[in-house]
């Protein structure tokens, strides 16, 4: 099983968008995945088929002592859904527990659990930072984003050599002056990290969002799913092969 | 009842496939297998005789038993030829006499077509590149004794010598071309230069031999006419042998060569100025072409751009002010634009002089693929680039062949100008090349003794010793001649100017000049005097036809078998050798046009090089209604009426007054054939027909965005593009909602990684997937934008030939042939217009334009 987590210190930069559709996408190539919501805004499922983030999820399941897959969804397109559920209180985890918990799933070894984490520095955004394969940065095209190549440091000296980094822009629209020149900034801060394709600013999105689709479900010719399957296909190659060993099931 | 009949016969003989006559075949030899149940016929399954011959002969159903022998005589009125009603008589006969030669021809050919299946069956099992490292490896020893090629030459060549001298008898002279073609059939299936250098060969004894059986056995005249005539014949053909030979040496090793890498930090790169000189042409013309110069991939200091006004327009000066580029004017116009060019060189200091004609728009990676080789090479003193045109010049436009097949400018700048590379003889074209100045200022700027300034200056710097490069990749494009008056008008400068260099600065004579470098520009030169030998090609026929004159004292028949394989070979050399860059046939079609008009300038220019002045060539014009071009294609109306004629009173000679000499008359009658094949393709090309629009559009295919003023973001592909407007192409959709026109949009287009948006707005909507948008008033860096995301992209012209069919000789033929007729109805029917419009007693409509 391979991790994949979208996180950011910045909040609203388009992470949970990110997650839906390349699970979505991911699922549509053959490879079986579990989107994990660990974010208590619990909006995963919107892109997934759900109308309204649903009451029920993976919280409820553990405060009540059971097993957190109870709470999983699956929806016609084949992807399987940890909603987060609304949140009555907080409740915190200790360290290592998604990691162990993700073991427990025990899911197929060519399997991709894709994790949409809370802003940085929360809890459960810092311990899917500690055990994704590949872990994508995600910024939006403002003039906020460029102040945190500074900070990002701090938060790769924890990772492990085996764990591999990226950024994802989104919210490109070259027709604003600002966002040309953060753009470009952008650019020349991340240099070889950046993914090859940007997530541009369109509309298609939260329309597709509001039918409860993908924007290639919904409108195939948006720029924003020729973008989103851009990203999905070097997700899925930087995932790297299946790595062999005993297949399990969900 | 036949049809009854043959139902029993299908079911009896379980035709599997009744309406395919292999099935019917078939069933006829072989019994059905054993256990397959018989099938019942069906009517509608088995073709009904009678129905068929009835629907190809147009007879009704139930039409009187005489309409069964009239409609085998005389077509049907659908299937008449239109305007023709007598030939609707000859129309079945002549359809189905054409059909049964058809079938002969095939049948009588089906030996040949198997014995050049054999052949390249043979040759597929040479295994070349391994036969040729064994040759070389045994060769090698020998070659490398002193003067050892020299004498392996010598002895090629005297073998040569004695392989076209001797005298065969007929069947001598068939064996050759028997063992000449098949030993060319293998040749032409093997890879790699020797082959093709023994293509070459082959074709250059084929004529040889031609040219010393010529030259030694027929010509013997009777009287003085004959004589006059017969040299004059002898003397065309001579021009053509020459020029075979020179053309030969000069592209016998192109050398393809590749850019070189910079060196060095770019703080110490030469320092560039980029000159676009210009008279007449209008901004839009010039606008991309200064937007591309300041988008060049060149570090900013270093680079400067100059606008050379010989126009003195106010225009041009704010528009080189309002983007930052430098503005030179001169107070009168002397010497045109080397005059031009010569003024900025005193007003300007850079170290490599780039010039672009005004319309030549170039890419963004011209200076860096174009500077190291002046780095590389201290003498080195001039680099040129091919001339590409992106729009359709006359002979593509009116014939049809854009983008199919190679144009005129093809073959020198595909092949001629690499071959002259490899003997250092690469001539200035002028435009689309980098000088450097030194050198330049050395022999006194660039030449005005002539009217081809460029090819002028090349050879004063060759003679002083300085060495040129060619690099075959396009890195500018430009707009084609408009019309073929401008077109013809260009050619003739430039065969003027040519024969104004042959005549005051040859280059056989006067030092400084390798020999190679000698027959290279004189190959250049004496190219444009194919005027006169082709008129006479096109005439020869009729001193016979006409006057009974033999010019040639030869059989006829032993005529076309020294000839055969002269032509044969050539045409195989040929193709193997250039079919890429020029098909077979067409280079008669371009100098069959042009004939006439080269003509006479090229023989003023000789008797007196002063006479003649610079013609600008007109850039950008528009084609607004289509018209017969007759000024220019009378020369051909004439020729064409001439060779008409011949042909009428060649027919008459071979039934009535010279069946003596059939196989003569027939030569004759052949030789004038082709000639009206080549003046209708010719007559073709006059035929301009209407530009739509003026701005030139580029077909390409780039990632595109088109962002719509709601916040969407649809992705789409530019298919073409221009400095006005762009067409984008989206996925269908049922659900597409038609963007209304004036709806303003945004377009996004990507130079490298970075991307630009243009303000633009809808100009059409088919709700199809297609849609045009036009570009508003575009700010400075919106059009170097878009120039640089279009025009200026480094691989804009690497896949332009990529749709380009392969030569097929005789194919090509065919399509020539159609052109010509073609050609021949559109001069019939201008003729036809021409005398309406000068009949008052035909009423006739105002418009004038063809449909």
């Amino acid at each position: 099983m391979r991790c994949l987590a979208f996180v950011s210190p910045l909040g609203g930069v388009g992470r949970t968008t990110l997650a839906a559709h390349c699970a979505t996408l991911l699922a549509a190539s053959g490879t079986p995945v579990l989107a994990f919501d660990l974010s208590p805004q619990n909006t995963l499922g919107l892109h997934l088929g759900l109308s309204a983030p649903p009451e029920q999820g993976w919280q409820a399941a553990v405060r009540d002592g059971g097993w957190l897959g109870e709470a999983a969804l699956e929806n016609s397109a084949g992807v399987r859904l940890l909603p987060h559920g609304t949140l009555a209180h907080r409740t915190s985890q200790p360290q290592g527990w998604l990691a162990e918990q993700l073991a427990l799933l025990d899911l197929p070894t060519d399997g991709v659990a894709v994790l949409d984490t809370p802003t940085l520095p929360a809890p459960m955004a810092q311990q899917a930072l500690l055990c994704a394969d590949l872990v994508v940065l995600v910024l939006d095209v403002s003039p906020r984003a460029v102040h945190v190549h500074a900070t990002w440091q701090s938060w790769i000296g924890r990772l492990q050599p085996t764990q591999r980094w990226a950024v994802a822009l989104n919210g490109v629209d070259p027709r604003s002056a600002i966002r040309r020149g953060t753009l470009a900034r952008l650019r020349a801060q991340w240099g070889e990290r950046l993914l090859p394709y940007a997530l541009h600013q369109d509309e298609h999105v939260p329309q597709a969002q509001e039918r409860a689709l993908c924007v290639h479900q919904s409108m195939p010719q948006a720029q924003a799913a020729h973008d989103l399957q851009g990203i999905a296909a070097w997700v899925s190659e930087a995932l790297g092969p299946a790595p062999t060993g005993r297949q399990g099931a969900l | 009842m036949l049809h009854a009949a043959l139902i029993w016969l299908a079911e009896a003989w379980q035709v599997r496939e009744p309406a395919r006559w292999s099935s019917w075949l078939w069933s006829a030899f072989v019994k059905p297998a054993p256990g397959t149940h018989a099938r019942a016929m069906k009517s509608e399954h088995v073709p009904d005789p009678v129905a068929g011959l009835a629907h190809m002969l147009g007879v009704a159903r139930a039409a009187p038993w005489w309409h069964w022998p009239w409609r085998a005589l005389v077509l049907p009125m659908a299937q008449r030829p239109r305007g023709w009603p007598v030939l609707a008589l000859l129309g079945r006969g002549a359809s189905t006499l054409w059909s049964l030669a058809g079938a002969l021809l095939w049948a009588v050919l089906w030996p040949l077509r198997m014995l050049m299946r054999a052949l390249d069956r043979l040759a597929e099992r040479l295994d070349a590149p391994a036969i040729g490292a064994r040759v070389d490896h045994a060769l090698a020893p020998l070659l490398h004794l002193p003067g050892m090629r020299w004498c392996i030459l010598a002895g090629g060549l005297l073998a040569a010598l004695v392989v076209m001298t001797t005298p065969f008898n007929w069947l001598g002279q068939f064996a050759f071309l028997l063992l000449a073609w098949m030993l060319s059939m293998i040749l032409r299936r093997l890879p790699g230069r020797f082959p093709a250098l023994a293509l070459a060969t082959i074709s250059l004894t084929a004529m040889g031999r031609y040219a010393w059986w010529r030259m030694t056995t027929t010509l013997e005249f009777d009287t003085w006419t004959q004589a006059l005539l017969g040299y004059g014949l002898l003397a065309a053909e001579a021009y053509t042998w020459l020029i075979v030979v020179l053309g030969f040496i000069q592209t016998a090793w192109p050398l393809k060569r590749q850019p070189a890498p910079l060196q060095g930090d770019p703080s110490h790169w030469p320092t560039v100025d980029i000159f676009i000189p210009t008279y007449n042409e209008p901004l839009s013309v010039v606008r991309p072409t200064v937007l591309a110069a300041l988008a060049m991939d060149w570090p900013h200091e270093r680079l400067n751009v100059y606008i050379l006004d010989d126009g003195r327009r106010d225009e041009f000066r704010a528009f080189a002010k309002e983007v930052g580029v430098h503005y030179i004017t001169r107070p009168d116009n002397r010497h045109a634009k080397a005059g031009n060019l010569n003024h900025a060189l005193q007003q300007t200091d850079g170290e490599l002089v780039a010039i672009f004609d005004c319309d030549h728009v170039p890419t963004r990676a011209f200076l860096k693929t174009s500077v190291g080789w002046f780095q590389r090479d201290p003498r080195c003193a001039m680099l040129q680039t091919p001339h590409h045109f992106f729009s359709p010049d006359p002979f593509e436009r009116n014939l049809g062949t854009f983008r199919r097949i190679p144009n005129e400018g093809a073959l020198f700048y595909g092949l001629v100008q690499d071959g002259n590379d490899f003997w250092n003889a690469t001539f200035f074209c002028g435009s689309c090349a980098i000088i450097r100045r030194a050198p330049l200022m050395e022999i006194g700027g660039i030449a005005v003794e002539t009217v081809t300034e460029d090819a002028h200056t090349a050879l004063k710097l060759h003679r002083r010793g300085y060495t040129t490069a060619y690099i075959n990749e396009a890195q500018a494009a430009g707009l084609a001649t408009e019309s073929l008056s401008a077109h013809v008008s260009q050619r003739m400068r430039w065969a003027r100017g040519m024969a104004q260099i042959f005549r005051t600065d040859n280059p056989f004579l006067g030092r400084g000049l390798t020999l190679w470098q000698r027959i290279c520009y004189g190959n250049a030169m004496l190219h444009f005097f194919f005027g006169l030998p082709r008129l006479v090609f096109l005439t020869a026929p009729m001193a016979y036809l006409f006057f009974h004159i033999y010019i040639i004292h030869a059989h006829a028949a032993l005529l076309a078998l020294y000839v055969l394989p002269y032509i044969l070979q050539s045409s195989i050399a040929n193709a193997h050798l250039q079919g890429k860059f020029r098909h077979t046939f067409w280079a008669e079609v371009y100098e069959t046009v042009l004939a006439w008009y080269i003509a006479l300038p090229t023989t003023l220019a000789m008797i007196n090089p002063k006479v003649g002045k610079f013609n600008v060539t007109a850039k950008g014009g528009l084609i607004e209604r289509s018209y017969f071009d007759w000024s220019t294609a009378l020369p051909y109306t004439a020729l064409v009426i001439l060779n008409l004629a011949a042909l009428a009173f060649g027919a008459v000679r071979l039934f009535w007054w010279n069946t003596d000499e059939t196989a003569t008359v027939l030569l004759n009658l052949v030789w004038t054939g082709y000639s009206v094949l080549m003046l209708g393709a010719a007559m073709g090309v006059a035929a301009e027909s209407r530009q739509v629009r003026r701005m030139h559009r580029v077909a390409v295919r780039l990632p595109a965005v088109l962002y719509l003023q709601d916040g969407r973001a649809l992705h789409a592909t530019c298919t073409d593009y221009s400095m006005t407007g762009l067409g984008l192409e989206l996925a269908a959709d049922q659900d597409w909602q038609e963007l209304p026109v004036g709806e303003p949009v945004h377009v996004g287009l990507w130079w490298d990684e970075h991307e630009c948006a243009l303000p633009a707005t809808v100009m059409l909507d088919h709700g199809r997937g297609s849609i045009g948008v036009q570009f508003g008033e575009l700010t400075r860096n919106e059009q170097i934008a878009l120039v640089q995301c279009t025009f200026a992209r480094p691989d804009s012209w690497t896949h332009w030939n990529d749709g380009q069919e392969e030569d097929r000789p005789l194919l090509g033929l065919q399509e020539i042939t159609r052109l010509g007729l073609r050609g021949y109805r559109t001069l019939g029917s201008a003729l036809w217009l021409a005398i309406r419009v000068r009949l008052p007693a035909f009423k006739l409509s105002q418009a004038v334009a063809k449909p």
